[in-house]
């Protein structure tokens, strides 16, 4: 008689190796749990208040405060809990986030991303969690991974910059433009709107272009430091409220705000008042009010109806705001 | 032996077996993710192929001008969501109209037309094309796009196109008393834009 013998120490090795093999396919997109669009099915969050992760790129910027706390406090509104995160305009901070966010099992995310490309891989993983991310003000540069986008229109808003510039400058003269970050659509939008209009005038040359990263102590810097090679400008334009105001602080400290005119972008409180003081000439008010609203809205709508049917990328309506109609606004909006 | 043999080959090929139908990962080559999204487009894509835009593709779906003013004195609101397009979230109403009119008087930088059939005028602009009533109107949209810089790259080359092949060729043949047949986009926020109503021409057709 042949005696079989076997070792049963392979045999245990092989099944956790299957095990693993299993249960690691186990979670994938298109499980029970989820729809084909990734997102988690109504009747498993239907019944208590949904957890909703507002992430916006920083809060060191009163424009983006006024954006997030706005989606956050509208997302209780509703009826939800929400609570807001600071990416600090740092990439790896915000990854974190999500890693937090997926992990503590919220439900939606109001998303102001911090780089247009480099965010796409959260929003991502955040929709192969079932988890619908909702954009607001800065894009990602995907129509397949966000739930929605809610963009202010930016070139076309800087378009009329550009042409409110020309009357206010003249078809001749120097300027300085501040960019944002680079990194980021918003900075190349306003820009090229600027400048489909401001490029068709050769009389009008720009003698200096840097970016100072949207905010208001590097524009400071970058302006003093141009002005050291460049003491014969006519105009500044900038990104951003918050450049224009870091723009101004250096002009009136060489002595120069009078003569050089600052054009932002935003709708901030303090480029407000400063236009209703003759201190800048113009800004373009974007609404972060309506969009972090609306996105919050969204959000709901989409936890609470099953509402699915989002357009991708929804432009938001902007105003050009001059020192002839800055009475009817007030920061961040118009006046009711 | 020969017995452990085949078991350890079965297992073997248990384990291949599943692996194949239950991957623990998947190659893809870098930024292989060209799909981008259904319908997704470069700047200069129109209708999913690499045919550049061309504006008079988009002449054919424009609304008569007369049949627009009078759906504006019926009803302004009911005319904007019948006949205009809006672009995005509390943004302006877009408009792609035709008509035939005759030219009333030239200025530098617009042509006066009285439009047959209507005690009304339509001026067509001729200077410079900067804004994005051309795309807003023939009803491009953002979500058809990656990079709203290639959506805002349609603005541009749209332009290009209503300044080289329809503003630079008939500006020298438009005379008070010529006959046009326009297609023009406009913007209208208010009843006040209607009389004369100004467009962006992107379609002139001069009588002889």
């Amino acid at each position: 008689m042949i005696r079989f013998e076997i070792s049963f120490r392979p045999l245990v090795g092989a099944a956790c190796v299957l095990l693993l093999l299993f249960t690691g396919c186990s979670k994938s997109p298109t499980s029970s749990s989820t729809n084909a669009g990734g997102d988690k099915s109504l009747s498993e969050t239907a019944k208590k208040p949904h957890r909703i992760a507002v992430i916006v790129s920083t809060l060191n910027n009163p424009w983006f405060v006024v954006l997030g706390e706005t989606a956050r406090d509208r997302a209780i509104e509703k009826g939800n809990e929400a609570t807001l995160f600071d990416s600090q305009n740092d990439t790896a901070k915000e990854a974190s986030h999500f890693d937090n966010v997926i992990a503590a099992d919220y439900e939606a995310i109001i998303f102001n991303p911090t780089d247009a490309d480099g965010s796409i891989a959260n929003v991502k993983r955040a929709k192969e969690a079932g988890i619908p991310v909702f954009c607001i003000d800065r894009e990602i540069t995907s129509s397949d991974a966000a739930t929605a986008q809610l963009l202010s229109d930016n070139y076309s808003g800087c378009v009329e910059l550009g042409k409110y510039f020309v009357e206010k400058v003249g078809d001749q003269g120097k300027y300085v433009e501040l960019l944002g970050l680079v990194g980021d659509n918003n900075t190349w939008n306003r820009s090229k709107g600027f400048h489909a209009v401001v490029d068709r005038y050769e009389g009008l040359k720009m003698v200096a272009q840097q970016s100072a990263d949207f905010d208001r102590n590097k524009a400071l810097e970058v302006m003093e430091s141009i002005l050291q090679s460049q003491d014969d400008i006519n105009a500044v334009f900038c990104g951003n409220d918050a450049m224009a105001m870091g723009a101004y602080q250096a002009l009136l400290s060489a002595g120069k705000a009078d003569s050089v005119k600052v054009f932002g972008y935003d709708g901030s409180e303090d480029v407000i008042q400063s236009i209703n003081d003759g201190k800048i000439a113009a800004t373009v008010m974007q609404y972060p009010k309506l969009m972090a609203t609306t996105a919050a809205e969204y959000a709901h709508e989409y936890l609470s109806n099953g509402k699915r049917d989002f357009e991708q990328k929804i432009p938001v309506s902007v105003d050009l705001v001059t020192q002839e109609n800055v009475s009817e606004f007030i920061g961040y909006g118009k006046k009711e | 032996m020969n017995r452990r043999r085949i078991f350890y080959g079965g297992l073997l090929g248990l384990i291949i077996g599943s692996s194949w139908f239950f991957p623990l990962f998947h190659i893809r080559p870098l930024g292989g993710d060209t799909k981008g999204g259904v319908g997704v487009r470069s700047a200069n894509e129109v209708n999913g192929n690499s045919e550049p835009r061309k504006l008079e593709a988009y002449a054919t779906g424009a609304t008569a001008v007369v049949t627009l003013w009078q759906a504006f004195d019926a009803d302004a609101a009911k005319a904007k969501s019948e006949f205009g397009k809006q672009a995005g979230l509390g943004g302006a109403f877009f408009f792609c109209v035709r008509g035939k009119g005759t030219v009333e008087s030239i200025e530098h930088d617009r042509v006066l037309l009285k439009v047959e059939g209507s005690p009304r005028r339509v001026c067509l602009e001729f200077g410079v094309v900067v804004d994005s009533t051309v795309r807003e109107a023939v009803g491009v949209k953002a979500s058809e796009f990656n990079n709203s810089q290639d959506f805002n790259a349609v603005s541009s080359d749209l332009n290009r196109q209503v300044e080289e092949n329809v503003i630079s060729p008939n500006r020298k043949l438009l005379k008070d008393g010529i006959q046009v047949d326009f297609v023009g986009c406009c913007k209208i926020g208010g009843k006040s834009d209607l009389d004369p109503l100004c467009l962006i021409p992107i379609q002139l057709i001069v009588s002889p």
